[in-house]
């Protein structure tokens, strides 16, 4: 692994989110002291249905509750069971080469995408890396090697976007190309047209897929803290705009809050996690809240 | 509507600051590479027009505000706008206070007029609205400029008035008039005034009234000239002591000396019984006394006093009316100085060119010698030395030099008597048959401008005795021969010249730099037989200044041989004498001056970072003076520039003992006190009869219309600052 990889791979992230996803029953049965221990590993905590026990069946699986009051033998079905495939997908347009500080949104992106795809693999599931602008652009096919790590980083690293987004149209492709159920996680800005992005993420919801949004934005995007006369020259060969920022503070704030809004409420209605990501906090506390949510609400699901 | 500083309208092109700026700051900004464009469009469009629009309200204030400053700055004007909303428009005067000596006169009340002018010269400054400037002319013949830069202190105008003295200056109110015009000129002001505060004196404001009619005339659109008269307005009598002049002229010691002292009367009636009495240096009684029986009106009279001074050195004289009634309501004329310096011996060298006869009394010099020094123990020593013995003699212990029939002069004796002159010497030229006529004109006249006048072509003939000249009897011009005017001094005319070298009054001159111009000291009458007999004729005797020295010429011989004039002692020694007098005058000059006149101390070169002091009279104040090199001929001289006042005034060079006194005569035109009548005054100018219940104010106030409106386009600048920078505020908040 090469500097260039090692540096997506935040050390501090990863041992935080592999407390929570490598070592999940550790960690769980830590969150739920005095409860009973999960019996759900890793990303797949859908339950589907019971089903009538037959032979063969696992016993670990048989629903003892639901005997306890019928005396028949149940088990519990979840719809992924192990082994489900998370498609990590990567928005590589132009939009995202920002970067008011040192670390653009894409950088920061490739960051959460390789930590993402370390602990994924360490829990055994299968992981597809697809990074797009206007049309998928790298895909790595679904793995659950371990050693295809090493792939993805490569991947990851290689990656400089230069392109227009069309989130939508990727999205679309991507419901349509896979057909088995499993979780989306995109990463993007969503720099792009919004009602189109969230038919595409309604497509993948509609399918069945588990759907994740990490927004990325930038500190500036979210403060425009500028001052003075600023020329403002486009990323994706939007015409440049002379203006002081200054005194359009406040209207830029709303609208980037009612975008936000718009994202947000769109996948909270579609039942998708929506994250914001904001590059300037630390990547480690950002993946770690999520996951912790995650449990919680995993949690409350089985109830 | 008028600009009073017009120059400042081209501070309106300034305006374009404000726009440029504006422009330039458009090409100065940040470039920001930046994602989310949808939504800073989103923004700006929603800000755009908004942000233009104020935009174009700050500039259109900014421009605005370098316009009204311009503006402002120009400061414009309406001439006849009475309006006094914005307080009353700031005044530049010029306070013209008349100091010459005519103010002194005592008035009714027993105070003198200058004391009034100064109480009027305080109104108009207190008439002057906030704000104003003003400056303040001392005038005479001279202008004081005690505050020739306007200034808007007016406690400063009212000390400098306060602190005022009377001059001993004439009047004449040109140079004042002139110089407060220029000044004012200078000035942008709205309203400028002059004050002339006078006492209206007829010949100080006859001597150039056209000239200051025209001057006010020129101006009378822009400056309001206010005379002011102040003192009686009756027209005063004066008595004046004019004139005084020593006529013997030496000045030994313990010799009676005569001083011929002149009364002017500038009543309309013949003055009586006028006592004169002379005081030398600080005694209180005087030593002599004279009364004249009458001095007609409008007329002079002239009169001898006699005084014996006791010891050597410098002797002032002071001549004063004594009787109560004689000393009028102006003092400064009452009396008049004149310092003398007295000598022990003077000592006279005659070069006798015809030593030749046996009988001494055939010598040149011999008549000569018997007139300057009639006795052996005469305070004038005459030494007699032929032209041989001219070369060994050192010339300077002598006060006078007489060549008497030199045949000629060697480059020795030229170079000898240059440096007695430049010294300070005296030389006198008598011709003779021995004369080499050829050389004096070549030599003395043209090359070294010894001589007044070259000599003529000898005419006449001694050995006959009908055809002859005289002397003119009347209308002497030439101070050495004034005191003859006086018919009581004698008769210069009666003494017969047979045969002569004309002299020439306006022969062309060399350019030697140290000759000065040529006068002529006594004329002949024309020839007893000719036909205009009796009127004047050519120059008997000429003078002219040579370096510090002088030189005089006859056109006749100093023995009996061409004339019988030497043996009339009774003229020849009186003239003589005073032309030793005045070469004496003439290395003393500057010990009377006319005042204003500077003095003047030539210095030996060694002393040229010596030091003076000067006492000026009454002890009022003792000024020191430095030296600095005199620009004609390169020597160090003292001198000392501010003598307005009369009277006697002491003279010292740090660290020596030797004490110099000079006395500053006041000027005599100022003695006749008629007054100018008011139609006679300037037409332009409004006349005031000043008194101290004169409400000056109210009389101006109503000739002081037009309004400036600087203050209001500066406040509007002001206000146009305030809304900008408040504005600029509000503008700049985050929308």
């Amino acid at each position: 692994m090469d500097a260039q990889q090692a540096e997506l791979l935040d050390a501090e992230a990863i041992s935080r989110a592999e407390a929570l996803g490598l070592h999940a029953r550790y960690v769980v049965e830590g969150y739920m002291s005095g409860e009973h221990k999960s019996p759900y590993r890793g990303f797949a905590v859908e339950f589907a249905q019971h089903r009538e026990y037959s032979h063969g069946d696992d016993t670990r699986h048989i629903d003892w509750k639901v005997e306890a009051r019928t005396d028949r033998l149940f088990v519990k079905q979840y719809e992924q069971e192990t082994n489900y495939v998370a498609n990590i997908l990567l928005d590589g347009s132009e939009s995202m080469m920002y970067a008011s500080g040192a670390l653009s949104k894409l950088q920061y992106g490739k960051m959460a995408a390789a930590v993402l795809s370390y602990i994924i693999l360490a829990q055994r599931d299968a992981v597809a890396l697809g990074i797009f602008d206007e049309d998928m652009t790298d895909y790595a096919p679904r793995s659950d090697s371990r050693a295809s790590l090493h792939n993805i980083m490569a991947r990851l690293a290689s990656f400089d976007g230069t392109q227009e987004t069309d989130i939508a149209a990727t999205l679309h492709n991507m419901a349509l190309q896979t057909p088995r159920k499993g979780i989306f996680i995109i990463i993007s800005d969503f720099f792009d047209e919004e009602e189109e992005v969230m038919e595409s993420i309604q497509h993948l919801r509609f399918v069945g897929h588990e759907v994740i949004v990490f927004h990325t934005l930038d500190p500036y995007e979210l403060e425009f803290p500028f001052n003075g006369l600023v020329e403002f020259d486009g990323l994706e060969n939007v015409p440049k705009i002379l203006t002081r920022p200054a005194e359009i503070r406040q209207t830029y704030q709303r609208e980037f809050d009612a975008f936000q809004s718009r994202i947000r409420e769109g996948c909270e209605k579609n039942g998708v996690h929506y994250v914001q990501v904001d590059t300037s906090k630390s990547l480690a506390q950002i993946l770690s809240n999520y996951l912790s949510f995650r449990m919680r609400t995993a949690k409350g699901k089985q109830h | 509507m008028s600009f009073l500083n017009s120059i400042m309208l081209a501070g309106l092109a300034a305006v374009a600051v404000p726009i440029i700026i504006h422009l330039l700051n458009r090409r100065k900004f940040k470039t920001v590479t930046w994602a989310a464009m949808k939504f800073v469009k989103l923004s700006v469009d929603q800000n755009q027009r908004r942000m233009r629009i104020e935009d174009l309200i700050l500039l259109l204030i900014r421009c605005a505000m370098v316009a009204l400053l311009a503006l402002a700055l120009a400061r414009p004007a309406l001439k006849d706008s009475s309006t006094d909303v914005l307080g009353q428009a700031k005044v530049t005067g010029i306070v013209i206070l008349d100091n010459s000596y005519s103010m002194e006169l005592e008035g009714m009340d027993k105070k003198i007029v200058f004391e009034k002018a100064r109480s009027a010269a305080k109104s108009t400054v207190n008439a002057l609205p906030s704000g104003s400037a003003v400056g303040v002319l001392l005038a005479s013949d001279i202008v004081q400029g005690v505050i020739d830069e306007p200034t808007y202190d007016l406690n400063q105008a009212h000390e400098v008035l306060d602190r005022a003295r009377v001059s001993h200056h004439a009047t004449d109110m040109l140079p004042a008039v002139q110089e407060a015009i220029k000044i004012l000129d200078g000035r942008a002001a709205l309203r400028k005034e002059i004050y002339v505060i006078t006492d209206g004196q007829a010949s100080g404001w006859q001597r150039n009234s056209s000239e200051i009619n025209q001057l006010i005339q020129d101006h009378k659109n822009d400056i309001d000239v206010y005379v002011l008269r102040v003192g009686e307005r009756e027209p005063v009598s004066n008595l004046a002591i004019t004139g005084m002049d020593v006529s013997s002229g030496l000045t030994p010691v313990n010799h009676p000396l005569r001083f011929e002292v002149e009364v002017a009367n500038h009543h309309t009636d013949a003055m009586e019984e006028v006592t004169v009495d002379l005081f030398v240096d600080d005694a209180a009684s005087p030593v002599d006394q004279v009364t004249l029986p009458s001095v007609p009106a409008g007329g002079t009279a002239t009169v001898p006093l006699f005084a014996r001074l006791d010891k050597e050195g410098f002797h002032s004289i002071r001549a004063a009316f004594r009787d109560p009634q004689h000393a009028d309501a102006l003092a400064a004329d009452n009396q008049n100085r004149l310092v003398v310096r007295a000598v022990k011996e003077v000592r006279v060298l005659v070069v006798d060119g015809d030593t030749e006869p046996a009988d001494p009394r055939d010598h040149e010099s011999f008549f000569l010698q018997l007139a300057l020094s009639p006795v052996a123990d005469h305070y004038v020593q005459v030494d007699v030395k032929t032209p041989a013995e001219l070369s060994q003699t050192s010339l300077d212990r002598y006060a006078a030099v007489i060549l008497a029939n030199v045949p000629r002069f060697s480059a020795d004796h030229l170079a000898a008597m240059e440096n007695y002159l430049r010294n300070g010497g005296g030389v006198i030229f008598y011709p003779g048959d021995q004369v080499e006529v050829e050389h004096y004109n070549q030599v003395l006249f043209e090359k070294h401008g010894l001589l007044p006048s070259p000599f003529g072509v000898r005419e006449g003939d001694p050995s006959q005795d009908e055809h002859y000249l005289e002397f003119q009897k009347r209308g002497y011009e030439h101070p050495v021969t004034a005191p003859w005017n006086n018919p009581e001094f004698g008769s210069l005319g009666s003494g017969r010249t047979f045969c002569w070298l004309p002299l020439e009054e306006k022969a062309p001159q060399s350019d030697v730099k140290e000759a000065g111009l040529p006068n002529v000291v006594l004329r002949y009458e024309k020839r007893n037989d000719a036909e205009e007999e009796g009127t004047l004729g050519g120059p008997a005797l000429m003078e002219r200044s040579w370096g510090n020295g002088r030189v005089y010429q006859f056109s006749s011989t100093a023995d009996t041989e061409w004339t019988d004039f030497p043996i009339r002692a009774a003229s020849v020694v009186p003239l003589v004498y005073r032309m030793i007098g005045n070469i004496q005058a003439r290395k003393d000059a500057g010990l009377n001056l006319r005042v204003g006149e500077p003095f003047r101390q030539v210095l030996a070169a060694h002393q040229s970072n010596s030091e003076g002091v000067v006492i000026e009279p009454g002890m009022v104040g003792t000024n020191n003076i430095t030296a600095e090199p005199d620009v004609l001929d390169g020597q160090p001289v003292l001198k000392f520039e501010d003598t307005h006042q009369a009277g006697i005034y002491e003279f010292q060079i740090k660290g020596d003992a030797g004490r110099i006194k000079f006395a500053v005569q006041q000027d005599q035109r100022e003695s006749d006190l008629r007054l100018i009548s008011d139609k006679d005054l300037p037409a332009d100018a409004k006349l005031v009869h000043w008194d101290p219940n004169t409400d000056f104010e109210a009389t101006v106030q109503q000739a002081r219309v037009g309004a400036e409106y600087w203050l209001l386009l500066f406040l509007g600048v002001l206000a146009l600052a305030a809304l900008e920078t408040f504005l600029a505020q509000k503008f700049s908040q985050s929308k």
